[in-house]
């Protein structure tokens, strides 16, 4: 019953997106938004009723329903279990329905009276929603039902919904390593509305330039959709991060893993884009690049679930892998060669003010760093590509890993701060060096000072060091920036600090979020560059010095919870002496039900400096062995990355348009488009 | 403060700063990696096989700690890094190796990016260039470019859009190609299962039976990598092979696969009363083990001993573990059993 509903909410889905690309195609002249009601509403109303029915069915385990079988059980704790609607392949694109549906919903409330680009935007939407629920209606239907059951998950089942269905008495519970931790119900839905964000520039963007309407509506009318994308994205690829460490017990949070580099391209060529936007909005540049880089960014986000979900490349991410790979391929040549095509054929119209007065100059910097930052994308793309391209030109295999994108990426990401340090600071059209000696100074010796105090306490790695210069750098640039504008006002401190930040909330979140990465720059150099590993075998009550750390292995224990059997080990974490106990922690390794892979969770303790990571490696006959970690200033980096985040919150508070003074009137008198 | 002081403060400050930083990096003999940060540095390029595409470092996988392990006997024995490499290559191919530094395809790897960035900052100054004649429209100038700039922007910016097409359709077709032509993941979990020592992660569908006989023998005591490739073989019917490596297996230790499946290939040679003692033994070392009960059942039916094998097909029978036709199989021979 359920699945038949679900199945009629699909279809209904599906036509309601076909109704939106006609209505769009056939409104765009007169821009007549009302035309597009009945479809966006029914789009919206469809797609949560498929959401919740999918939800409904595995909350009351409706294992007559495939996905519901393969992916819960009767014992699955309920917040997985609510989890598990987007945690497998079906589940996944139904989420990503749902928030297409929703933003779709909320661009047709944005869409003025007598917007031509807005509704064809929305047609550019609904074309895009027609290829995801045209998925969940074929290659990977969500309610598919069971057809014969295996006792305890579905053998086989069927897309057609009105056969006789079998019903296993039980589910096989979720991927032992997705139910591990809460933080998996969190990361998914993260990503995947950043994913889908990125949407709505680019179906602004190539409406534009399908009405040759290619001046600057486009881009400040999209500007909060990509800094909202933006922000989710790093926030999902953050939660990654800190899930892999607190879950995956190696001990690190980024492995290049393909899959991961496919969640960091859009990140950053969207990082790009954002920036390009602005100098586009505040210097009239750059309209090409901006074209490129947002088409770039949605391809790279549909490119990234192509290597999730289609199993050309082997990763531990690649949870459920499906026959759709090749509609995903195909769907992302379409866009590619569709959308690229469209920017050549209209190349001609697309407005060129090209006034780079000086290298020099805030435009010159960021240019620099688009410059950068498509580099380490493009880096990042043909290495995770590598070993394909060189296995269809010369059918030799070669591996392309952590070693590569850690050396490739260090000079990168050294040259990125130090042309931000500067960039961030510089006047727009001309900095001349006085200028900049002036405003940076301060923050060139506090860099250098802060090296050097590094090197006094012993670090003797050259990228640490290096890392520590210009992240120290980039941060003091920016207080000293804020400081002076602050003296520099008739208010008292707090007020007038209020006011500047206030003043200029886009550029000052910008500044926040560029602390951030400087912070998160120097942690990734720390943990990296000045961990600490070691393996100890430990008998119980015996103890072991690690770094400045003694480790004493107190007692085992063992825990059966409904879902999983806990088997772990106490161990005290002492100063180096042994004396006085900082923390007592429990790694363990859990065994859950309908799964022979036991999942090593490790316990972390964090001090002010040092995160002490143990994990449980081995052992036997009362002797444990356990993999110890000295991790310094590891938490930096998930606090840089929320002040990342939190920066592109604050940028939102940016008035819509770039330039305040003349906006209002620039924009109005722009044929063909209307204020938002 | 005057101008003068602040700037003799800042210079004064970074100019000792930078003193004591290049003093302190490049003054004492740097300290030899210790083994563990070695340790971890190899593990981290070498790629663990069967393992989803993890380097062994990160993967949880019991084959992978079983590598570690052995990189931490070759550190201890005195190894160094590149004779450790160049062993794992030898071993298991190139492919295993992630550090590329050594490799002659990681030139075209490091060149392209480097291309693509002088390519990138050539475009900026030559945009600098293009716009020195430009300096008269300020800031706000958005206007459509006038008449006579328009030609040239035309063909130079559809050549530069064309030219991405085409990229973008050669990387495509190469990526299409290498995804429809790959061998296919799927189906390869029932093998997946003990590799690993009992952990999961594991794709052998892209190992030929060649590259695991090279594993194998490289590494003769990794038991569960022993049994998977004998496994292949026992499942191919290649039963000479299948039994020289599982005999292997057993010589190590009493391994309920191993057991079961010499005692399964003994019988079918003819010799029941020998594989009878096979799979008891395989029972007695893992009791709920189903394959077992099943050729257990089907040997003591030759042997004619029907009431041991009843017992073994209701066990299959009542199992909710095992596929419908297996037990329709079962229950089937139960009947004729009963029948006479």
């Amino acid at each position: 019953m359920i699945a038949l509903a679900g199945y009629a909410a699909i279809f209904i889905a599906l036509g309601a997106a076909v109704a939106i690309v006609i209505q769009g195609l056939r409104f765009s002249g007169s821009g007549d938004k009302k035309a597009l009601r009945l479809p966006v509403v029914v789009f919206l109303a469809a797609s949560v009723a498929s959401f919740v029915l999918l939800e409904v069915a595995i909350l009351t385990h409706e294992f007559s329903i495939s996905y519901v079988a393969n992916n819960t059980s009767t014992t699955t704790p309920i917040v997985f279990l609510f989890a598990a609607g987007w945690a497998a392949l079906e589940g996944s694109i139904v989420l990503w329905g749902l928030l297409l549906a929703v933003f779709t919903y909320i661009v047709w409330r944005q869409v003025g009276d007598d917007d031509g680009l807005g509704v064809l935007a929305l047609a550019v939407i609904g074309a895009v929603s027609v290829f995801w629920f045209g998925l969940m209606a074929t290659a990977a239907n969500p309610f598919a039902v069971c057809t014969q059951s295996g006792g305890n998950f579905c053998l086989s089942s069927s897309w057609w919904p009105l056969v006789t269905t079998a019903v296993p008495t039980e589910g096989l519970g979720p991927n032992a390593l997705l139910q591990n931790h809460i933080l998996m119900a969190v990361h998914p839905p993260m990503l995947y509305v950043g994913y889908v964000g990125f949407t709505v520039p680019f179906a602004f963007a190539t409406a534009a330039l399908w009405r040759r309407d290619t001046g600057q509506a486009w881009l400040v009318r999209t500007h909060r959709w990509s800094l909202i994308s933006w922000a989710f994205l790093g926030a999902g690829i953050l939660l990654g991060g800190w899930w892999s460490y607190e879950v995956l017990g190696w001990g690190g949070y980024w492995a290049w893993d393909p899959v991961e580099n496919a969640a960091l391209l859009p990140w950053l060529a969207a990082t790009a884009f954002i920036h390009s936007a602005i100098v586009q909005q505040k210097r009239g540049m750059l309209q090409s690049w901006n074209f490129i880089l947002v088409i770039a960014t949605f391809a790279l986000t549909i490119f990234g679930t192509f290597l999730t979900r289609s199993g050309v490349i082997a990763s531990v991410h690649a949870f459920s892998q499906s026959t759709i790979g090749p509609l995903l391929l195909s769907f992302l040549a379409l866009i590619v060669v569709g959308s690229l095509t469209l920017f050549a054929v209209r190349a001609s119209d697309v407005a060129q003010a090209s006034s780079l007065e000086s290298l020099s100059s805030r435009e010159g910097y960021i240019l620099g760093n688009n410059l950068i930052l498509t580099v380490f994308a493009f880096t990042v793309l043909f290495g995770t590509l590598y070993p394909m391209i060189v296995q269809a030109l010369s059918g030799d295999e070669v591996a392309v890993g952590r070693p590569f994108f850690d050396r490739a990426a260090v000079p990168i990401s050294l040259l990125l701060l130090l042309v931000l340090g500067i960039g961030a600071i510089s006047p727009w059209r001309v900095a001349a060096a006085d200028v900049l000696w002036k405003r940076l100074r301060t923050a060139i010796a506090a860099g250098l000072l802060a090296g050097a105090l590094a090197v006094v306490i012993g670090i003797d790695s050259l990228s640490v060091i290096l890392t520590i210069v210009l992240g120290v750098f980039v941060i003091a640039a920016i207080v000293v920036r804020f400081t002076d504008l602050v003296r520099r006002r008739p208010e008292g401190i707090a007020g007038a600090a209020r006011k500047v930040f206030g003043n200029d909330l886009g550029y000052w979140g910008g500044q926040v979020a560029h602390i951030g990465l400087a912070l998160v720059a120097i942690s990734l150099a720390t943990t990296s560059g000045l961990a600490v590993r070691d393996t100890v075998t430990l008998a119980v009550g015996e103890t072991a010095v690690v770094d400045d750390y003694c480790i004493e292995y107190l007692e085992p224990f063992t825990r059966q919870e409904p879902h999983r059997l806990v088997q772990g080990v106490r161990v005290g974490v002492l100063d180096e002496s042994c004396s006085t106990t900082k923390a007592v922690l429990e790694p363990r390794i859990n065994t859950y039900e309908g799964s022979s892979q036991p999942v090593g969770t490790p316990d972390v303790w964090t001090g002010l400096v040092d995160d002490v990571y143990l994990g449980i490696a081995g052992g036997s006959g009362g002797v444990i062995k356990l993999n110890v970690f000295v991790f310094p200033l590891q938490w930096l980096l998930w606090v840089g990355g929320l002040i990342m985040v939190a920066g592109g919150v604050i940028a939102l508070g940016r008035k819509p348009a770039g330039r305040r003074e003349t906006s209002e009137e620039a924009t109005a008198q722009e044929p063909g488009t209307t204020n938002v | 403060m005057s101008e003068r002081a602040r700037n003799l403060i800042a210079i004064g400050v970074a100019a000792v700063a930078l003193g004591v930083i290049v003093f302190g990096l490049f003054s004492g003999p740097s300290a030899a990696p210790s083994a563990e940060d070695r340790i971890a540095t190899l593990s981290a390029s070498i790629r663990c096989p069967f393992c989803n595409g993890e380097s062994l470092a990160e993967s949880q996988a019991g084959v992978a700690a079983d590598y570690r392990e052995l990189i931490t006997e070759r550190v201890a024995a005195g190894a160094t890094d590149e004779e450790i490499l160049d062993e794992f290559a030898a071993n298991f191919g190139d492919s295993f190796i992630l550090d590329t530094s050594t490799s002659a395809w990681s030139v075209a790897l490091w060149v392209v990016p480097i291309l693509a960035l002088l390519v990138g900052g050539g475009a900026i100054v030559w945009l600098r260039r293009q716009s020195t004649s430009d300096v008269r429209h300020p800031i706000t100038d958005e206007r459509p470019p006038t008449t006579d700039e328009r030609p040239t922007g035309v063909n130079r910016r559809t050549l530069v859009g064309v030219a991405i097409v085409g990229v973008a359709v050669v990387a495509i077709g190469v990526f299409a190609v290498k995804s429809l032509s790959g061998p296919s993941t799927a189906g390869v979990e029932g093998v997946a299962g003990d590799v690993a020592t009992g952990q999961g992660e594991v794709d052998l569908s892209k190992v030929t039976n060649a590259e695991m006989e090279g594993l194998v023998a490289a590494n003769p005591d990794v038991v569960g990598m022993r049994v998977a490739l004998a496994r292949r073989y026992f499942e191919a019917g290649e039963f000479t092979d299948a039994l020289d490596h599982y005999m292997i297996v057993l010589d190590q230790e009493k391994h309920p696969e191993a057991l079961a499946n010499v005692g399964w290939m003994t019988h079918i040679s003819g010799r029941s009363d020998v594989a009878l003692g096979y799979v008891e033994a395989a029972l007695q070392v893992k009791p709920d083990y189903l394959t077992a009960t099943w050729f257990l059942g089907n040997i003591q039916i030759a042997l004619g001993n029907n009431e041991a094998a009843a017992e073994a097909f209701t066990t299959i029978v009542e199992s909710d573990q095992i596929p419908d036709d297996v037990k329709q199989t079962a229950q089937q021979l139960l009947d004729q059993m009963e029948e006479g």
